[in-house]
């Protein structure tokens, strides 16, 4: 941290938080807000104020278990070094300012905001520690003996409250028998359903500390699994059991107090003898997992970056883009997208560095013109409260401000087309899938027997590269079907499924990724909702439900494809001609009313052809 | 029910504790596992998924269960282990199998419509307090044909005609 | 207050075994304006663990039988027992969850001309205390304060759990019957795993191993220091005091500790004489400590 301090092109701001972020990739406009730290850089640490202030509270960084001053250091090797003032704490006496040799305190100090320009930004927000109150059962916070992996941590350190030895909160004597219990509140569906990866091996660090520094202990490991994984963790699991560390498999059901004193009884099932065991601990020690790091869901509606599962940022792709987030220019790095070991966070630090110098490098960006783009003589937002495109952009590309047309901001938007077909006033338009050029190819596909054909609307992603498959693998399915492409599923306006229908198509598919694999996030999800009550409303006018599909088709599901297809033209051909004609004619005078608004632009374009 | 099989699949017995990842909670904490080794909660789970219930169905083991849903709240991946454990032994009422104490009580229950009815010290000590008289009325007849009709343990049933043996199908 | 009104359901053994836990709950009700309606033709809830584990069908349906009755002109019910509170609420979960669960009990109950509309609020006599009347407002109305009584709360498996279900009180650490203990001016001593089960349900299958689940509780309320037990359902009651000369000469330990209904101690505070309320009926003697602490009510 000191090197981050001296390198000159680093400039460090601490007790500095985001308080609002607009822009887009390359050109952010950040405003911070740095809190006032009321010492300045003058202080040299010789800790004299510390000896003088009177106020002390709990020790945030010992976890309360250990006090500070009201002016203090969160840790000794902190980051600047100089103090700062708790003025929730202080009481003005002034002490301090009297003994301070650099003069450098000041309590005139104020918040300052400062507006940055930023081609890129880094989130590396970590975690905080999963609050093991919640876990009733083990009665952290009611018995005084039970810790978890963090306030140990806070005890090992040989420059902590107990200067690196292990006490008992109850008696400070030293606990001869203490238990770890693994996956407390994690793997968990009442608390955190996920694994955090780390609590194995840091339960294993501190268990062979523990017997190196306190060899007549007996330290007892209760897990469900040992999840030693990366290179080396293996090894040091063995280390464990070569040091004495006992491992029982089995998850401790409840902690409860002995009769006698602070000790505690862990409850649990001995797996591998296959019977009920109480185990007596003098401390027990909670390995508790991650939660996202508070702030984690203000800072995401600021920069307008989106949370993934359990609160933690949502990355791009989990796999073939994590270090983006779905917001252009805004990468992570370690905790802040889920729990991460040390290894893993230190490589996407360095990853997170490659991705932002890629932005910072070039003096132009190129993206795709496939953006969207909002008119705002027909944006209702302006007279009335809408903001809908907005809360569907998972890529916060939008902008809706009071009383003013929604923005949307080309270098942020990924091509969706979600908000284009979620707008209830058709405002917003995508440049090269607009409607009419949808509309045209719906047209020019049904302009000659129509009742013979599947029309199928696809994604560039999944869908149409299944169809692709299918036919690059040579599978056989009906020459009935006419494919429309568009970039996602949630382009897919109901307005389309109406036209082909009004344009007298047999069938009509709408396909997409599969939800969890939506290239945009989210705009299957819409898609999907969209045309929940699709059948329903065909059914009304007359138009038999079974000739409209919802299927979700990946690029690897040619066959898939194939089939859905093939069921199609079975439908298709049982239907037959006559009754598919019936039933668009019963069902033309409420589309035609309902597309009113659609010319007909294959026809008109015959009649120019043949005018000239 | 014609075979346990049957039963399981009904009561998609086997889809509710397929997440199950065998990690004891339930065991450590129940009130009877802990003086009987052969009442194991987890261990019936694993057995589920096995299929080998046909031994567990006829054992007295799995009515020791008090159903006080301690296994059910504590555990992580949110099993119903408690009404797993009364479908098993459901399934054991069919085939006949109840200890002998459960089915005096339903005994009791299908034939007073209450489990129990005060005796008459007992109702002396109630005129002693004041207490409302105990309604006599209408001898539980509704309750006690619902019971007979309903039940599909044998012992439960009540006598029926031919006709009503049809309607409701053989078991 | 007048919007308290219930339609009592008392369940098997307070109607059939104790009269003096029914008398108090009737004195605590009267006393805090709690407006009690009788109800014909119910019968037994059906008892939540033996009739569910022998035929779940019959449970459900018997159980709709009861709350089609106990439905009688829109008033909730208020049940006296941790297992008609058990029965009722998890039965009406399952109809109201289950369309199929719903029609099928349906179609039973049409034979006897009768039908459960689902929805019926059912409410256990502890909660409603601590929820609806509240300890602050209880302690208002207190008489004789039970100052120097220590006891331990045992508050069973069935008002708690499953949590999900019910979401009354933490079943790891309950505390809110405590805090009606407090209010009437008892001591309330902890005790470890207090959550655990009496084991009365199982006295039909192994009568010893019931037994011994109960007498470890007790023991360990012994060895906190209470005086007495405080319960919330008839079935722990029968277990701690029916049942706790047995424990004693089977296990060979001495227990002697009273047991009390948490209304009788409310309705002694609330200035009920211990006469009226039948506290003699106890088998396990209780009377002399409530008159060596001088807490016999006017």
């Amino acid at each position: 941290m000191v090197d981050a301090l001296r390198q000159p092109r680093i400039e460090l701001m601490t007790l500095t938080e985001i308080a609002s972020c607009t822009g887009y990739v390359g050109n952010f406009r950040v405003t911070l807000e740095k809190k006032p730290r009321f010492v300045e850089d003058l202080c040299n640490a010789c800790r004299d104020c510390i000896e003088v202030c009177p106020i002390k509270v709990p020790s945030e960084f010992d976890l309360g278990l250990a006090p500070r001053r009201a002016i203090y250091q969160p840790f000794s090797q902190a980051v600047p070094s100089t103090f700062l003032i708790d003025m929730e704490s202080c009481i003005h006496c002034y002490k301090c300012v009297d003994v301070c040799e650099k003069h450098a305190i000041n309590f005139s100090q104020k918040l300052e905001h400062i507006e940055v320009e930023v081609g890129a930004i880094i989130l590396a927000t970590g975690f905080d520690i999963f609050e093991a109150e919640a876990l009733s059962a083990y009665g952290y916070g009611r018995y005084g003996n039970v810790l978890t992996s963090m306030d140990l941590e806070r005890l090992l350190d040989p420059a902590g409250p107990t200067q690196g030895e292990v006490i008992r909160p109850s008696d400070f004597g030293t606990p001869g028998r203490i238990a770890f219990v693994q996956c407390a509140g994690s793997r968990d569906l009442n608390h955190n359903e996920y694994c955090s990866g780390y609590c194995c091996m840091a339960s294993l660090k501190a268990a062979i500390h523990i017997k190196d520094k306190y060899p007549e202990s007996e330290v007892a490991i209760f897990y469900m699994d040992i999840r030693t994984p990366s290179k080396g963790y293996e090894e040091f699991f063995r280390r464990a059991r070569e040091a004495g560390v006992l491992f029982i498999q089995g998850k401790p059901s409840e902690l409860a107090p002995t009769a006698s004193g602070d000790s505690l009884i862990v409850y649990t099932e001995d797996r591998s003898l296959g019977r009920p065991l109480e185990w007596t601990a003098d401390l027990v020690v909670l390995a508790t997992g991650a939660v996202p790091s508070s702030g984690t869901e203000e800072l995401s509606s600021r920069l307008l970056v989106s949370l993934g599962e359990n609160g933690f940022f949502r990355e791009h792709h989990p796999k073939l883009r994590p270090i983006d987030s779905p917001t252009e220019g805004v990468f992570f790095a370690g905790a802040a997208c889920g729990p991460k070991d040390i290894p893993y966070s230190v490589a996407q630090g360095s990853a997170a560095a490659a991705r932002a110098s890629r932005v910072l490098m070039n003096d132009w960006l190129v993206i795709e013109p496939i953006v969207a783009r909002a008119d705002s003589a027909l944006c209702r937002h302006i007279t009335k409260k809408c903001g809908i495109c907005a809360t569907r952009c998972p890529f916060g590309a939008i902008q809706v401000e009071p009383g003013q047309a929604a923005r949307i901001t080309p270098a942020k938007c990924m091509g969706c087309g979600t908000c284009v077909a979620e707008c209830p006033t058709g405002a917003i338009t995508q440049a090269h899938f607009s409607d009419m050029q949808i509309f045209t190819q719906i047209q020019s596909y049904l302009s000659e027997r129509p009742e013979d054909k599947i029309l199928a609307f696809m994604c560039w992603w999944c869908s149409y590269p299944g169809a692709d498959n299918a036919g690059v693998n040579h599978l056989r399915y009906a020459a009935s079907s006419r494919g429309i492409r568009v970039m996602c599923a949630g382009r897919i306006k109901r307005d389309f499924v109406y036209e082909a229908f009004r344009r007298g198509a047999g069938m009509v598919l709408v396909s997409g990724c599969h939800s969890q694999d939506c290239h945009y996030l989210t705009g299957q999800h819409w898609a999907e909702r969209r045309m929940n009550a699709m059948p329903l409303r065909l059914e009304r006018m007359g138009i038999s439900p079974e000739r409209f599909r919802v299927e979700w088709i990946s690029a690897a599901e040619g066959r898939k494809y194939a089939r859905v297809i093939n069921e199609m033209d079975d439908t298709l051909k049982r239907l037959g001609r006559f009754r598919i004609r019936q039933e668009n004619e019963a069902a033309k005078a409420v589309l035609d009313k309902k597309l009113a608004h659609v010319p007909d632009i294959v026809r008109a374009s015959c009649e120019r052809a043949e005018a000239l | 029910m014609k075979t346990l099989r049957e039963f399981i699949a009904e009561h998609e017995v086997r889809r509710r504790a397929q997440a199950c990842y065998q990690c004891g909670a339930c065991v450590g904490g129940c009130p009877v596992g802990r003086w009987r080794g052969d009442f194991n909660p987890r261990r019936i789970m694993e057995m589920i998924m096995r299929d080998e219930l046909e031994q567990l169905i006829r054992s007295e083991v799995i009515w020791l269960c008090t159903a006080c849903f301690t296994c059910f709240d504590r555990c992580p991946q949110k099993i119903e282990v408690t009404e797993l454990i009364t479908q098993l032994k459901n399934a054991a009422a069919r085939l006949g199998n109840i200890p002998e104490g459960e089915l005096k009580k339903a005994g009791v229950i299908a034939k007073d419509g209450w489990a129990g009815l005060p005796v008459s010290r007992t109702l002396k000590q109630r005129a002693e307090l004041h207490l409302p008289e105990l309604d006599h009325d209408g001898e539980m007849a509704e309750l006690k044909k619902l019971i007979g009709t309903v039940s599909r343990v044998g012992v439960l049933r009540h006598e029926r005609s031919s006709s009503d043996k049809e309607e409701q199908g053989t078991d | 207050m007048d919007e308290w009104s219930y339609n009592l359901y008392t369940g098997c053994l307070i109607r059939s075994r104790f009269p003096h836990v029914e008398k108090s709950a009737r004195v605590v009700f009267e006393r805090l304006g709690v407006e009690v309606h009788e109800v014909a033709d119910v019968g037994c809830c059906p008892e939540p663990v033996g009739m569910r584990s022998i035929d779940e069908q019959v449970w459900l349906t018997v159980a709709a039988y009861n709350m089609s009755i106990l439905s009688a002109g829109g008033r909730p019910v208020m049940t006296l027992c941790n297992g008609c509170y058990s029965t009722f609420r998890e039965s009406e979960h399952l109809l109201s969850r289950g369309k199929k669960h719903m029609e099928e009990v349906n179609r039973h109950l049409a034979s006897i001309g009768r039908e459960y509309a689902a929805g019926l609020e059912v409410e256990h006599f502890a909660r409603f205390l601590y929820e609806k009347v509240g300890p602050a407002r209880l302690k208002q109305l207190v008489v004789s304060p039970l100052r120097g009584l220590r006891v331990a709360s045992h508050v069973g498996c069935h008002l708690v759990r499953p949590f999900d279900l019910l979401a009354f009180d933490d079943p790891e650490n309950p505390t809110k019957i405590e805090e009606l203990l407090h209010s009437v001016g008892a001591e309330v001593v902890n005790f470890p795993r207090k959550s655990l089960c009496c084991g009365f349900t199982i006295m039909g299958v192994d009568a010893d191993l019931s037994l011994k689940m109960g007498c470890e509780k007790l023991k360990n309320i012994k060895a906190s220091g209470a005086q007495a037990v405080v319960v919330v359902c008839p079935a722990c009651f029968q277990q701690f005091d029916i049942n706790q000369r047995q424990m004693e000469r089977k296990f060979d330990v001495k227990l002697g500790l009273p047991v009390f209904y948490l209304t009788e101690l409310i309705a002694l505070a609330l200035g009920e004489s211990q006469e009226s309320l039948g506290i003699d009926q106890h088998r396990t003697e209780a009377l002399s400590l409530i008159e060596a602490l001088g807490l016999t009510g006017e």
